[in-house]
């Protein structure tokens, strides 16, 4: 898979990543996709004790919680990338939410959803190249070193 | 810009919590990073977002005691909280902290540890989220993002109730209880443990406040809460008292039990089926060092005891293979494997807990 490695944090091309939350979309076609934590996400929360997804059904406005995570006594939202509805959660992060630090871009994946205005949405994200670039600003000027767990997914 | 400092005075201990949670949710584009600082007049227990209250507290018991149970949008574990603390809050933009959750912590109390020197205690910062004073925790830390606000609090400990926390909370042996007793009493301290002179509370608000204006190098200037976010605090002191908020979480029984003294000392409890019989090990673990072991068996006879056992794997790491490795001349190589896989999953359950902290490497 086409990727990019700055200062230790993987950045795939082919997502779509709503940078200031640091998810990432993959689109799956007829409006489902796929979203996730972005490998600076799990970085910067450190270990993953817990992760609680909303359930299956529940309809998110962009940027509204679609799970709750706690590293290290800090808890905090996955805000929705998308509008939409929940169609399907990944029920492994109830039992191992650490699978979010390891694959964030593979077996971490957080929900599935159906996306009500994804074109739209899409549009103000940024994937390829461009997100690569966005992504090295942000790591730059936050300073951002990513670290990883044992075990963690290679590129 | 400048940082607000809200000195709330002596409240009750479910409005204690509520206000970080009100301000937090209350916060706009337009309001200040605000510090908190708060007496939680009336004592409560205290749970972490994803406790399950049931399994963590013993709820029967406060129900009696008349003693509150609140859980917080922040996290971390269950802690008992009364009039024996200053409560420090921050609620500030995700832009004023760190974007590292381990860098914010380290933040946050860097003016904790400074305002205890000054009053002659030797706290240090203890990664990730600790104060430590000769290596027994002084301050109790938690963080979250609440609304777009993150929050950070900690605390000014003066003294603590040993005695309601061990009750309150669920525990599944006496022996464990015990366990549990003996390391707070060794691993945890209080203000008034370290000094022979306390000193008032104003004086370390004072004091903090100079230490916190020192490293945020912002000004705090002195305010009080908005109409909007005394409704707002109102609004979550409500939420927070609901049942339905309490048992929100609701978790499968494990067939362990851990509990953290602090982020280096555990003690935990595990017992499995073997050789037609049952195996058990409470295991109390300092840095994975084992310091306290009570080892137990149901159904199994053997030319060996436990005291014999069990004096072998005490100072060593609950490492599998190099407990095998002690165990094997004693009780061959199915036992030794039994006891070692007993003892290193409280190991391993512990270093899930801390997240694996001791494994953390960078790629490359």
């Amino acid at each position: 898979m086409a990727h990019e490695e700055v200062k230790g944090c993987i950045i795939l091309k082919d997502l779509y990543y709503a940078v200031q939350d640091n998810t990432w979309v993959k689109v799956e076609g007829d409006d489902v996709v796929t979203v996730g934590m972005t490998d600076i996400a799990q970085s910067l929360a450190g270990p993953i004790l817990h992760a609680k997804t909303k359930a299956p059904g529940t309809a998110r406005k962009k940027g509204r919680p679609i799970a709750t995570v706690e590293s290290g006594k800090w808890v905090g939202p996955v805000k929705s990338p998308v509008t939409g509805e929940i169609i399907e959660v990944n029920e492994a992060l109830a039992g191992d939410a650490q699978l979010i630090n390891r694959s964030p871009y593979k077996d971490g994946w957080v929900v599935k959803m159906k996306a009500s205005n994804l074109e739209a949405e899409l549009a103000e994200m940024t994937t390829g190249d461009a997100a690569v670039e966005a992504y090295r600003q942000k790591i730059e000027q936050d300073g951002i070193e990513c670290t990883h767990l044992e075990g963690s997914d290679t590129y | 810009m400048k940082i607000r400092c809200i000195e709330a005075g002596t409240v009750s201990g479910i409005r204690s919590q509520a206000i970080y949670h009100g301000l937090a949710y209350a916060r706009t584009p337009a309001t200040p990073d605000t510090v908190v600082l708060v007496t939680p007049g009336s004592p409560y227990m205290c749970i972490g977002y994803f406790q399950d209250a049931g399994q963590e507290i013993d709820l029967a018991w406060c129900r009696d005691h008349q003693l509150p149970v609140i859980r917080r949008e922040t996290g971390g574990g269950a802690v008992y909280i009364d009039d024996g603390q200053l409560f420090v809050q921050w609620i500030f933009d995700p832009r004023s902290l760190p974007v590292r959750v381990d860098q914010r912590f380290q933040l946050f109390i860097e003016p904790l540890v400074e305002t205890y020197k000054f009053f002659g205690i030797e706290a240090y910062y203890h990664p990730i989220n600790d104060v430590h004073v000769a290596g027994r925790k002084i301050v109790g830390t938690g963080a979250g993002t609440i609304g777009e606000a993150q929050v950070v609090t900690g605390n000014f400990l003066f003294d603590f109730d040993f005695d309601t926390m061990l009750q309150a909370v669920n525990l599944p042996s006496q022996a464990f209880r015990q366990a549990v007793q003996d390391n707070l009493n060794k691993y945890l301290t209080t203000m008034t443990r370290e000094l022979e002179r306390l000193p008032a509370r104003e004086e370390i608000a004072a004091v903090y406040r100079q230490k916190c204006a020192a490293t945020l190098g912002v000004e705090l200037q002195s305010g009080d809460f908005t109409d909007a976010e005394w409704q707002a605090i109102e609004e979550q002191e409500a939420r927070l008292s609901k049942e339905e908020w309490l048992i929100k979480v609701q978790k499968q029984r494990p067939d362990h039990k851990l509990f953290k003294i602090h982020l280096g000392v555990w003690i935990g409890q595990v017992s499995k089926p073997y050789d037609g019989g049952q195996i058990g090990a409470l295991v109390t673990l300092n840095e994975g060092l084992i310091t306290g072991l009570e080892l137990s068996w149901e159904g199994l006879e053997r030319p060996y005891t436990l005291a014999e056992i069990t004096t072998l794997m005490i100072g060593h790491l609950a490492e599998k293979e190099e407990l095998i490795d002690l165990l094997m001349p004693v009780t061959g190589a199915d036992d030794s494997l039994a006891w070692a896989a007993c003892i290193n999953q409280v190991y391993e359950l512990q270093k899930l807990q801390t997240g694996n902290v001791t494994r953390l490497a960078r790629r490359n």
